[in-house]
């Protein structure tokens, strides 16, 4: 194996996920992707729900929240769960989704924002990999959740 | 024919057409090209056909700027460093002899148009089979191209040479000239200009045994590598205080290399088959042996104002759950690539579920770097066997040099991400200085180069040093600026270019 000379510190501080907490994700993931239709158009109160609705999009949240929380441990972006919703849901909209818009177009805004995001040097080192914004966020959203949840419990 | 300079008598004046100082890629090729051609020609080894400690001792040196190697970056012996080349050959992209407003004191006085059809020639005395350095489909045995988004990164090609050891290979051609003669175990210690420095009256010559004899040219090609041709001129110092060539101070300053970073970014695949085999290794089709890179495009570099990198994959393997977990996992941060595929795959990938998320695969990079006039070669205070002033190389590199590379390798970033199947990992920091260099190439380059002001080089146009009517330059230390790839074959295809206008010039009677 090629040997990479760099370390990191941040391995230590993204926290472990009990196979409860990836349960609890899940089934935010799972539930969003059935109710977002009914649920984004409603005001703020909605807003948890609007995170689950984007954790859908992926098959593994838990993944993306760890990465989040890398990203939190190395940057201290410092926003709530509210800024990074409304981020996605604006990176989103810019590619064509709404709260109404079916699964496959909501990945397909998904994509497509991700890409643009790539194309337009709009991009996060998070452990030194370049994502995109639109990861980024989701991956804070996903962490943000998850830390709700175990808060929650 | 060969003689042994430690056989000539002591004292001994030898009369030549020409006299070529350096029996490495440049001194060889040209000296085969003049074989049969009824120009006497006298070509100058320091060393003998095999390697020799106390010959290469004369490359000893100190060093006042980054740590380089200046002993084991060359050998002195005949075949010069080719003896230990890796073959790697691609010819400098056009831009690379353009001048660029971002890159001080950069452009050459020669198109790379002029030097097409010897890059052509180039390629036969370095045994390529193919010139496809820039058709894939040439390659498409090897597979396609990584379909990368956006136009920065381009996909290109090196060819190998086996590698051509021009000692070993070119031997029997220099055997057999009637016209070329070698003296072996000789060592230029002065070139003897007449009175007014114009021009080259002789060549004072020492063996390490102790034999001093003459050679006296009517014309002279320099070509003893990039820092050798330096410090020759330096040396020659007995009527020109400064060295010959030096009346503007240029000989041996922008002194360039191409910084190697062993691993500047990994990045990951959803797929491995997105990969074609020509990138990943020295991988032989239709009779070649080719290896893929990545080089960025004129365009992207204009918009940036940066400088050149080209990019080689290295080890890869395969990335699962468990990647990072393993007891011999050597990668603190292995264990967060499966988290970044997962997230690849769930926004822009069209690749089906697979128990390996992907692969991860290492990249390795040279990169270019900028002229630098405080890059460069001096005469040190202590002396080599011969009584000569060792070199004093102060290689500099510069935070630009640094910009430069970080922000193509954030521009692979971008061409991987916006393609959707990969991700890239920056491992190459953002830096304030540069100091320390990771790796380099063996490339010595910009010693002597070209410029068609007087004032801002040493050579013009046509390889002649200004000022000078009969001493011409071979090699590398020609270049204004290095490019990004291996010099050899650009400086093979000079050192024909050379030989053609050094023809013209005998025939018309110009050293007469």
């Amino acid at each position: 194996m090629e040997k990479d000379t760099e370390h990191t510190e941040h391995h230590a501080a993204a926290p472990a996920f009990s196979r409860r907490d990836i349960v609890i994700l899940a089934g935010v993931a799972a539930s969003a992707g059935v109710t977002a239709a009914i649920l984004f158009g409603r005001p703020p109160a909605a807003a948890r729900l609007d995170s689950g609705a984007f954790l859908g999009l992926l098959a593994d949240p838990a993944s993306a929240a760890k990465l989040g929380e890398i990203w939190f441990a190395e940057s201290k972006p410092g926003e709530t769960l509210a800024v990074y919703e409304a981020r996605v849901a604006r990176r989103l909209r810019a590619h064509g989704w709404s709260p109404a818009a079916a699964p496959e177009l909501a990945h397909r805004a998904l994509a497509a924002s991700v890409r643009a995001d790539y194309l337009g040097d709009r991009m996060v080192a998070i452990e030194k990999w370049h994502l995109s914004e639109t990861e980024a966020d989701l991956c804070a959203l996903a962490a943000l959740v998850m830390r709700d949840a175990a808060h929650g419990a | 024919m060969f003689i042994d300079g430690r056989n000539v008598p002591d004292g001994t004046t030898i009369e030549a057409d020409l006299a070529i100082i350096g029996a490495g890629a440049a001194g060889i090729a040209i000296a085969r090209e003049l074989a049969g051609s009824g120009i006497s020609v006298a070509l100058i080894e320091s060393g003998g056909f095999e390697f020799d400690a106390g010959t290469q001792d004369l490359y000893e040196g100190e060093m006042a700027g980054v740590e380089y190697p200046l002993t084991s970056s060359r050998l002195r012996y005949f075949g010069g460093t080719t003896n230990h080349w890796g073959g790697w050959t691609r010819p400098l992209e056009p831009m690379d002899f353009e001048e660029r407003d971002w890159v001080p004191h950069s452009g050459w006085p020669i198109t790379r148009a002029i030097l097409d059809p010897y890059y052509e020639r180039a390629a036969d005395v370095c045994q390529l089979r193919s010139t496809a350095f820039d058709d894939a489909s040439a390659w498409a045995e090897g597979g396609e191209p990584l379909p990368l988004a956006g136009d920065e990164v381009m996909t290109r090609f090196f060819i190998y040479s086996p590698p051509t050891r021009f000692g070993k290979k070119y031997r029997p051609d220099i055997e057999q000239a009637r016209n070329v003669t070698c003296y072996l175990n000789s060592n230029v210690m002065e070139i003897v200009p007449a009175e007014n420095g114009a021009r080259v009256d002789t060549l004072r010559i020492g063996t390490l045994s102790g034999i001093r004899f003459e050679v006296k040219p009517k014309a002279c090609i320099l070509a003893a590598g990039a820092i050798e041709n330096a410090r020759i001129l330096l040396l020659s110092n007995s009527v020109e205080r400064d060295g010959l060539g030096n009346r503007n101070g240029n000989v041996g300053r922008f002194f360039m290399e191409h910084p190697h970073i062993p691993s500047p970014a990994t990045f990951l695949v959803t797929d491995p088959d997105h990969v074609a085999r020509f990138y990943r290794t020295y991988t032989k089709l239709q009779n070649s042996v080719v290896r893929g890179c990545f080089l960025f495009s004129p365009d992207y570099l204009r918009r940036t104002r940066r400088m050149g990198t080209v990019l080689t994959f290295g080890m890869s393997y395969a990335v699962t759950e468990t990647t990072g977990t393993e007891p011999d996992n050597r990668d603190p941060a292995a264990w967060i690539q499966p988290l970044v595929l997962k997230l690849a795959r769930d926004t822009t990938s069209a690749a089906a579920p697979n128990a390996e998320y992907g692969w991860r695969i290492g990249v390795g990079c040279a990169t270019e770097q900028e002229p630098n006039p405080a890059s460069r070669i001096t005469l040190s205070d202590e002396k080599d066997a011969l009584g000569l002033a060792r070199t004093r190389l102060a290689w500099r590199l510069k935070k630009s040099d640094a910009d430069s590379l970080r922000g193509n390798l954030e521009a692979l970033a971008r061409a991987f991400g916006a393609w959707g199947e990969g991700r890239v990992r920056v491992l190459f920091p953002e830096r304030d200085e540069w100091t320390v260099a990771e790796g380099w190439g063996n490339h010595h380059m910009g010693t002597t180069r070209m410029a068609s002001d007087p004032k801002k080089g040493v050579a013009g146009a046509d390889c002649r040093v200004h000022g000078m009517s009969n001493l011409y330059i071979a090699g590398s230390s020609l270049y204004p600026t290095g490019g990004t790839v291996n010099p050899t074959l650009t400086l093979v295809a000079l050192a024909l270019r050379l030989t053609d206008h050094l023809k013209s010039r005998f025939e018309e009677g110009a050293f007469a």
